[in-house]
């Protein structure tokens, strides 16, 4: 797939000019310098001659095929170039030139039209406003990047190319391999998930990477990135997380960027890891590229110094790694060898005088340990250490065993020449613990996503019917948002429980439903203007008898209109009282790139500070809605404390995945809040007391 | 002939709408229909000329022959009114006799449109039940519910006009009040002798406000989708929260006018994303131009204006629900309430209209 990009067999630069310093001229040197093996034809109807090839004044002058066509021409004149791209059966383009969507009206419009000429000739665009692309592996470099990436094993994307040049200057400096280099522009056609699909099962892209402002089409992403990273890890960093942030990516990109939360999942239901940072996507990168796969959590250190194997303990503590439990055998391995004053459990201190050998034979004994799944080997320069002979020690042996070796070889100026000996042997070196054990992290996030079964989700069988019948209703008074009575016909239909309720419009009424139902009752202002009942004591809890249901009526009503003195009330809503249960709640609210993105958390008027929810974008497996449960921090509290019984985690799993059902089969609902949940005792159910509904207009 | 006077104790309860509504009904059933607003006293002079809206809507909306100035022939603005009071004699009783002669001529059913109170027109000695017995006239009272003090309205109404109340109307009645006003308010007016030909429910677009009007009213620059300044807006909603929750916010109304500042593209988009009839955007910043795009994109008109946001909504506010009924797709509507809702056979027997 994509092979217009990454198996052109003639290339055509639009634009290429004879002046070094011009673009044209750097696309053109960089394509022939990198060792490109297929036909280039530079493009220029000024020139007869350019770096040696013959010019032409237009890609239909070019007497063979043209696979690709690199465009460095001005704005203006790209629509007709494409025009004669497609005449010439050109299969695919990068439009490096710039002044598109990224700059006013008229590039819009200037895009929009470049785009449709693409798809009437059937022409794919990498592009515009981008580096180009590089491919080590071909190889071929279309950019006017300063210089080329070593050969490896990440493939990366990216919306920025600015950012593209400084990392690739990095990776000259740190002599980290690549396999693609491809800067996305402004995305008018070829986008990351493209890329993910073209990339998938290439043995050359052992890690995709990606930094990403927004994305198209958060679904399809998710669909593909499911699928890639059964056999391929994904990395990407998100930018934009922010308020701000958020606000700046939405006047660059123009489209709305789905909410930080609904990416955070999505990433997650999809297998791809999320880096915090250019850094962590890096350092993940490398561990991922260089190194086998870490299988389980337990690592061991070996290290010439107290204090960083502390600090790395911690790290990895905290990043819910294991320190390995090395064997006896080990240990008593290394009690034979290291000198007395040596810790030979793990962390395994050689001490500060230790050589290579004394590194090279506890790094052994560690691999061999069939308690250690991964190892980090910390170095610290002291005056007797041999940093560049124990760097080789730790490459030679990372290659004997199957399982990931990363080094901290802490410091800069003496220990620079270890650290490329290091990354020359494959081993990725990290400057400090924290990010030795950040990279083990994202290697076992990883692991857990490929052990994890491939999740169901489960149909119940409910009343559509019902549901489609209220909506229509709904939309024909022209409103958005249900009635309560409405919203309870809604979650009977697909299987909630719900509690006796009955609107009064008079304070009689008030009391022959609350008699109806039983007492105790509880008692809620009907108004579709007043959302936070509570905020302004719309609600009344525990109400007995006939006098206090006439007061509370008069007392509700009259606190309403004067909160709020235009509100439209409804009257008061009479409740059955549910009792002896925790109050959680379950929200969802579609977001513009993924879709609904379910929401659970522990409830009641602390909610909103408390912001203990958990996210997942439907719909939502069995095993997700179990993660969901068990990744609030309140999870303890449903489990039980202090003697109380547990709650009903069944039933919410249960109603989780019927309203995944719900929101998955209406895509008209685009908020929905079922507010509280009140969950009993296990076995005893969860009833959905509010429910609110809002439908697209 | 018949004469009804479509009166009401406040303004901006629905008297024009009854008017155009009735009378289009009428011309539909083979009357010939006229109009005239006897007593119009905040009227503006242009041109040296006091010029009715409503007379000059309602001249445009029945296709009447007569000049505007036959169907206003008390209009007069604050000027005359001070003069008047001063002492200037004037002979009002003749003049919208005569006037009534001549524009009436020929007619089936004459549409009288009372003024802004049921008081209007004492100063003038000419109030509701004058006027109504100097043109042989039946007042129908329009009052919109807003709680059960409409029952005082109503009866207090009855207690002025007396025998030539012919009966009432209850507009915008919320949809959940409406079992009740039906069941409990109506008989309780009709024991007291005061018939009820309509209980209209309340319906948002009545009470919009145009895409223009917003922007003449804010002296807003119209920067995009200048076709669809006639899509009405229902609801007003500021945007100065964070984009997760502008969404889910935006979400809740319909029709809406999103206010926000110029620099909020997220906010911009997030209302576009939801059902928007237009941006207004204050402080005069531009948008992005990507955003502008996109507004084209979905048809959605943004306006600049240069207020701040605050000052904005209250300019809004105070215009909401209080415009005049000019609007063909407000007549359309509510021309089907009054189809469902209006009992117009009760109507035609008490006026002597026969079909």
């Amino acid at each position: 797939m994509l092979d217009m990009f990454f198996a052109p067999r003639a290339i055509a630069v639009v634009g290429a000019a004879r002046e070094p310093g011009k673009l044209g001229y750097g696309v053109l040197s960089n394509l022939l310098q990198y060792g490109y093996k297929g036909q280039v034809y530079p493009i220029n109807p000024k020139a007869d001659e350019i770096l040696g090839l013959k010019a032409y004044p237009t890609v239909l002058d070019v007497p063979g095929p043209i696979d690709l066509a690199v465009i460095v021409v001005p704005n203006k004149a790209v629509p007709d170039v494409m025009r004669q791209c497609g005449e010439k059966g050109v299969k695919g383009v990068v439009i490096i030139t710039a002044g598109f969507k990224e700059a006013g009206l008229e590039g819009i419009k200037l895009e929009r039209q470049v785009v449709a000429i693409a798809k009437e000739y059937g022409i794919r665009i990498v592009g515009p406003n981008c580096l180009g692309i590089i491919d080590t592996v071909q190889p071929m470099n279309v950019s006017f990047a300063a210089g080329q990436p070593p050969q490896g094993g990440i493939a990366f994307m990216s919306q920025s190319g600015a950012l593209c040049t400084a990392i690739l200057d990095w990776a000259l400096a740190n002599n980290i391999g690549f396999s693609y280099f491809v800067s996305l522009g402004n995305k008018a056609d070829v986008d990351e998930v493209d890329l993910l699909e073209a990339w998938d099962g290439n043995p050359h892209a052992r890690v995709m990477i990606a930094y990403v402002e927004g994305l198209r089409d958060g679904r399809r992403f998710m669909e593909v990135a499911r699928r890639v990273t059964r056999r391929t890890p994904v990395i990407a960093v998100k930018s934009g997380n922010t308020e701000a942030g958020s606000r700046a990516v939405s006047s660059h990109t123009g489209s709305l960027a789905g909410s930080n939360r609904a990416y955070d999942a999505a990433f997650r239901q999809a297998g791809v890891l999320r880096a915090g940072s250019i850094q962590d996507l890096f350092d993940y990168a490398i561990a991922f590229a260089y190194q086998p796969l870490l299988r389980g959590n337990r690592i061991a250190v070996v290290t010439n110094a107290g204090g960083p194997a502390i600090m790395a303990t911690d790290a990895l503590e905290s990043a819910g790694l294991k320190l390995a439990p090395l064997t006896k055998e080990t240990i008593e391995a290394l009690q034979g060898r290291l000198p007395p004053a040596a810790n030979t459990y793990n962390p395994i201190d050689v001490l500060g005088d230790a050589l290579a050998d004394r590194y090279a034979f506890a790094i052994q004994k560690a691999l061999e340990d069939p308690n250690v799944d991964g190892l980090l080997v910390i170095l610290t320069p002291q005056v007797m250490t041999r940093i560049e002979e124990t760097a080789r020690e730790v490459g030679r042996l990372s290659r004997l065993y199957d399982k990931p070796v990363v080094g901290c070889f802490m410091g800069e100026e003496k220990v620079s020449a270890g650290i490329r000996i290091l990354t020359e042997e494959g081993v990725p070196n990290y400057p400090f613990p924290e990010r030795a054990a950040g990279a083990f992290k994202a290697m076992m996030d990883y692991r857990g996503w490929l052990d994890r079964p491939i999740p169901e989700v489960r149909q119940f069988t409910v009343n559509r019917e019902a549901v489609q019948r209220t909506f229509t209703r709904v939309r024909e008074e022209g409103r958005l948002t249900l009635g309560d009575a409405e919203a309870r016909a809604v979650a009977e239909a697909y299987g909630l429980r719900v509690p006796k309720s009955r609107l009064a419009a008079t304070a009689e009424e008030a009391v022959r439903y609350a008699e109806e139902i039983g007492y105790p009752v509880v008692m809620k202002i009907a108004s579709p203007d007043i959302l936070h009942k509570s905020d302004i004591g719309g609600i009344k809890v525990g109400v007995m008898g006939a006098s206090d249901v006439r007061d509370a009526f008069d007392l509700l009503v009259y606190r309403a209109t004067r909160y709020m003195p235009d509100a439209q009330i409804w009257g008061v809503q009479i409740q059955e009282m549910v009792t002896g249960a925790k109050e959680t709640i379950i929200g969802m609210s579609r977001d513009p790139q993924f879709g609904p993105m379910i929401m659970f958390g522990l409830g009641g008027i602390y909610v909103e500070v408390l912001k203990d929810v958990t996210f997942r974008i439907a719909p939502v497996s069995e095993v997700e809605a179990r993660e969901m449960i068990n990744e609030i921090r309140s999870y303890h509290l449903l489990q039980g404390v202090r003697g109380e019984r547990a709650s009903d985690i069944d039933a919410i799993v249960d109603t989780i995945m019927r309203i995944s059902q719900l929101v998955t089969d209406f895509p008209e609902i685009v908020e929905l809040d079922v507010n509280p949940l009140l969950v009993r005792e296990a076995g005893a159910g969860a009833v959905a007391v509010d429910m609110r509904l809002v439908l697209s207009s | 002939m018949a004469t009804l006077y479509v009166t009401s104790p406040e303004t901006f309860s629905g008297k024009s709408a009854l008017c155009v509504g009735l009378g289009k009904r009428f011309i539909r059933d083979g009357y010939r229909v006229g109009y005239m607003k006897p007593v119009s006293t905040n009227a503006l002079r242009t041109g040296g000329v006091c010029i009715d809206q409503d007379a000059e809507f309602m001249k445009h909306t029945f296709g009447l022959t007569e000049p505007v100035t036959a169907l206003a022939p008390i209009c007069l603005d604050a000027a005359d009114v001070e003069a008047t009071l001063r002492g200037e004699k004037n002979d009002f009783v003749r003049r919208l006799q005569e006037t009534f002669a001549a524009v009436s001529e020929e007619k089936d059913v004459m549409i009288l449109e009372g003024g802004s109170s049921l008081m209007e027109g004492f100063m003038l000695g000419l109030p509701s039940y004058e006027v109504s017995s100097l043109l042989r006239a039946k007042e129908l009272v329009v009052v919109k519910y807003n709680t059960v003090s409409v029952v005082d309205e109503i009866l207090g109404a009855k207690s002025v006009l007396r025998t030539s109340m012919l009966g009432a109307v209850i507009n915008s009645v919320p949809r959940p009040k409406l079992d009740f006003v039906r069941s409990t308010v109506v008989p309780f007016l009709e024991q007291r002798g005061v018939k009820v030909y309509a209980v209209l429910p309340q319906e948002r677009v009545l009470l919009s406000i145009s895409v223009r009007e917003l922007a003449e009213v804010l002296d807003g620059e119209i920067l995009c989708c200048a076709d669809r300044v006639d899509e009405l807006v229902e609801n007003l909603m500021v945007g100065a929260m964070s984009v997760d929750s502008a969404l889910s916010y935006f979400r809740r109304k319909p029709n809406k006018a999103v206010i926000t500042g110029g620099d909020r593209p997220d906010i911009q988009l997030a209302a576009l994303e939801t059902s928007t009839k237009c941006l207004i955007l204050t402080g005069n910043v531009q948008p992005s131009p990507i955003i502008l795009d996109r507004a084209e994109e979905v048809g959605v008109p943004m306006i600049l204006v240069r207020k701040d946001t605050l000052t904005t909504v209250e300019i809004i506010e105070q215009f909401f629900g209080k415009t005049r009924f000019h609007q063909e797709k407000k007549i359309l509507r509510f021309e089907r309430l009054l189809e469902t809702s209006f009992d117009f056979a009760t109507l035609y027997k008490d006026i002597g209209l026969v079909k």
